[in-house]
């Protein structure tokens, strides 16, 4: 088969997903209403309230999984490293700690987030995860200029998440019930949780970054032969390197603002994506990570909200025990060439 | 025409301190179209150093390379690349890739932003692999060749991206003994023909006696010695450079003493 055609179908199953993700939920909701809502014709503002919801979650869980795997897929090439994926850097730490903090400092006051409208309090949430990851985005960006060794970047990741999760730990320590079970929501990541007033904000930035990183194509493929033919052939592995952490940083900081530490998704979207289409040329990797990053955030987006489970199972939760199957099975088959 | 002026080799050891190790201080050295110099010395003797320097894979401790009365760090990385092609000791691991597509990496240089092959390049690739002799590895995938194979399609590489100097890392170190026959000889058409420089490492002295123009000859201890083939088999330069406690090179007799 085709790789083009792969991926057409994988629009296609992005699309049932994305109506399926519409329609099943814990409130029914009929075609007519639907389709009242979408011809802006006035409809039960109960129902009309939901659907908003649900486009919301679909749209972000499209731009999330497609920013994630994206990500991953820029720091596997980059450190050469297949387990590399957004938490090895120690980006979405840093977003720990930086709603763990605010977590600590409002819950034990008069400023308590569980005083706030949810809405407020989501976008403090937000602000605060993201300026955690800066500090650590800006150190790692300094210090990969310092060290021609790309492992020593991916182990100096490491140490930020050691570091961060440390501090996370001692802000518990001091923090009440309430901001802990807070804190331990975000953690558990959710991609109903983005303000439908910063929804264009979140798409367009992260539509951005994800077209700038299609400039990276080029030395990308040419890094893949190794640091050393990658300079000989003229690529410039220091601002490569640069621009890969930047990118990847950028997305991994957004996502986990407004969605929480999502796992899984960045590490394995890129290894289904290079087993199923079976190139390693980064024009059509970056597309299918995109196209198949959004089908299984979607995927798991739409198990989060099955019958039964009330609208309430955890993205991290699903994400894990849908993807590594999923992954597991893909290494796993002898594809045809092998298999001679 | 490469020329090295006053180039120490080494490496920094603490960038804050400028302390360094030097490897070899080299005399003035040149390297002229259409020459194939082999670089010769015992593991250990700086062979790829001096190869990853002239490539400005890394920079010298003292002195200039100059490429064509430029100096090497005043050229961008594009015109760079476009000047010295290089083949590195051990071919890169990737998957998922075919041979093809691997020699194809060497029209980079000549690219545009997104990398796309027009006619031309697919011409040049389909040459280089003509001249290399590996029509039959095209189509396989790169990682299931053996080692041998990679490195010709590396060197294929390396003909494509169509420089007029090449700089070779051991290059036939994996290749059975007829395929370096072949290679000498590919080599030797590469000068001769197409009037290109190469230099290359290689511990197989009687293939660089039998094949270069000139040799460079380095010890562990920054020795460094240029001369004819036919001068290193009457000197003592041999006995000096390979010999050992227990290896002794006779020179009457043109082998080691066993």
């Amino acid at each position: 088969m085709k790789n083009s055609l792969k991926l057409i179908i994988a629009v296609a199953l992005i699309a049932g997903l994305v109506f399926l993700n519409l329609c099943v939920g814990s409130a029914n909701i009929n075609f007519e209403e639907f389709w009242n809502y979408f011809i802006g014709k006035s409809c039960d503002s109960t129902n009309s309230f939901i659907i908003g919801y649900r486009i919301n979650s679909s749209l972000t869980a499209v731009f999330a999984g497609a920013g994630l795997a994206v990500a991953g897929l820029l720091l596997q090439t980059l450190f050469n490293n297949p387990l590399a994926d957004p938490s090895v850097l120690g980006i979405s730490s840093g977003a720990s700690v930086g709603v763990a903090c605010c977590l600590l400092i409002f819950g034990s006051s008069q400023l308590s987030v569980l005083h706030f409208t949810p809405i407020s309090r989501q976008m403090v949430v937000s602000a605060a995860s993201f300026i955690g990851t800066i500090p650590v985005l800006l150190l790692l960006l300094l210090l990969s200029k310092r060290t021609n060794n790309k492992l020593v970047i991916l182990i100096t990741g490491l140490m930020f998440s050691f570091i961060n999760s440390s501090i996370v730990t001692i802000v518990e320590f001091f923090s009440m019930k309430e901001s802990l079970y807070s804190y331990v929501m975000w953690g558990m990541g959710s991609f109903s949780n983005v303000p439908s007033e910063m929804m264009t904000v979140f798409i367009v930035s992260i539509a951005v970054v994800l077209t700038m990183s299609f400039f990276l194509i080029k030395p990308l493929n040419a890094v893949l032969l190794g640091d050393n033919y990658a300079a000989n052939l003229g690529v410039n592995v220091k601002r490569l390197r640069f621009f890969c952490i930047l990118f990847s940083g950028v997305i991994i900081a957004l996502i986990t603002a407004y969605c929480g530490p999502i796992g899984f998704i960045g590490l394995a979207v890129p290894h289904i994506v290079r087993m199923l289409l079976k190139t390693s040329d980064h024009a059509m990797l970056l597309v299918a990570c995109i196209i198949f990053g959004a089908a299984l955030s979607l995927l798991c987006l739409l198990i989060t909200r099955l019958p039964g489970f009330d609208g309430a199972l955890p993205v991290n939760v699903v994400t894990a025990i849908i993807g590594a199957p999923i992954l597991i099975k893909i290494l796993f088959t002898p594809s045809i060439k092998n298999a001679k | 025409m490469i020329t090295l002026k006053g180039v120490s080799t080494g490496y920094k050891i603490n960038k804050s301190q400028k302390s360094c190790r030097i490897v070899h201080s080299l005399p003035d050295l040149k390297i002229n179209a259409g020459e194939m110099i082999c670089l010769i010395g015992m593991n250990g003797s700086g062979k790829s150093t001096l190869i990853r320097t002239i490539c400005r894979l890394q920079t010298p401790l003292n002195g200039s390379v100059y490429i064509d009365d430029a100096n090497v760090n005043s050229l961008s990385d594009k015109a760079l690349s476009k000047k010295i092609g290089v083949v590195l000791s051990t071919p890169p691991d990737i998957d998922n890739i075919t041979a093809n597509d691997v020699v194809a990496m060497g029209r980079y240089p000549y690219t545009g932003i997104f990398g796309k092959l027009n006619e031309i390049d697919y011409n040049i690739v389909t040459a280089s692999i003509h001249d290399i002799g590996i029509e039959k590895l095209s189509d396989k995938l790169f990682s299931e060749l053996s080692d041998g194979e990679k490195q010709k399609v590396m060197i294929a590489k390396t003909l494509c991206q169509q420089t007029p100097y090449i700089m070779m890392d051991e290059p036939m170190a994996f290749l059975d003994y007829s395929s370096r026959i072949e290679m000498s000889k590919l080599l030797q058409m590469l000068t001769s023909k197409m009037n290109k420089a190469v230099l290359l490492s290689t511990h197989n002295l009687e293939l660089a006696i039998e094949m270069a123009d000139k040799l460079w000859v380095m010890n562990t201890s920054g020795g460094f010695v240029e001369c004819t083939p036919g001068k290193l088999l009457t000197s003592s330069l041999l006995a000096d450079y390979f010999g050992s406690d227990t290896a002794n090179w006779l020179t009457q007799h043109f082998r080691f003493e066993k």
